[in-house]
């Protein structure tokens, strides 16, 4: 009996605290704060294009109004990719224990979060707690950003 | 051993299983869940971006267009 218990005490502990499901909880939580953060951007964005629709004589002012927000988008959007990339990478560390991939991915991942809070910031002129908790929790993870997830 | 103390043993054994069982299961149930089922495939913000650049290309042309 005590090997039976021994046995399932393994297989508990490798599944709660692999560097693998750690690593796709982080990403889970980033996810959740992710999709937060862009029902936040959604409004904001539909909010100055109406306005920016209203006001503006052409198509170079509605662009000049709207660019801070176009940013925004922007870096929603390379975040996004980012984070499927860092799942990916979880994906090659899980068949080949290769963690290159995956610290390369979340420290884009990383950056991506960074410029969303600082053009969130310029925006609204609010703090963003959640942004900054899952860059936190994704600091653990040090890698350099090698990759350019380019959106435009 | 005795017909009891193997009933008695097979007993252990069966709630020892059934433990196991419970635990594999709450565990299964805490896994991460896969990118894709947290975030949609496309974002909120860029659908919004491309109907206002709809809206504002269709308004600015027209413009442009008399």
């Amino acid at each position: 009996m005590r090997h039976v218990v021994a046995a399932a005490c393994a297989v508990m502990a490798m599944a709660c605290g692999t560097f693998s499901t750690k690593a796709r909880r982080s990403l889970n939580v980033t996810a959740e704060v992710l999709v937060a953060t862009d029902r936040t951007a959604s409004e904001l964005y539909r909010d100055a294009s109406h306005l920016a629709l209203q006001v503006s004589h052409d198509a170079a002012e509605y662009h000049r109004r709207m660019a801070e927000y176009d940013e925004l988008e922007t870096v929603l959007r390379a975040a996004h990719i980012a984070l499927l990339a860092s799942q990916a990478g979880l994906d090659i560390y899980d068949s080949t224990s290769s963690r290159g991939d995956f610290f390369s991915s979340v420290a884009c991942l990383s950056a991506a979060l960074g410029d969303i809070v600082a053009r969130l910031e310029t925006i609204t002129g609010d703090s963003y707690p959640a942004l900054e908790s899952a860059l936190s929790l994704l600091g653990q993870y040090s890698g350099v950003c090698d990759e350019q997830f380019a959106t435009n | 051993m005795s017909n009891s103390q193997l009933t008695d043993a097979l007993q252990i054994v069966a709630n020892l299983a059934q433990m196991i069982r419970g635990v594999t299961a709450a565990i299964v149930a805490k896994q991460p869940e896969r990118i894709e089922a947290i975030v949609p495939r496309t974002l909120r913000t860029t659908l919004e971006r491309h109907a206002a650049e709809a809206a504002a290309a269709m308004k600015f042309d027209d413009h442009e267009g008399d």
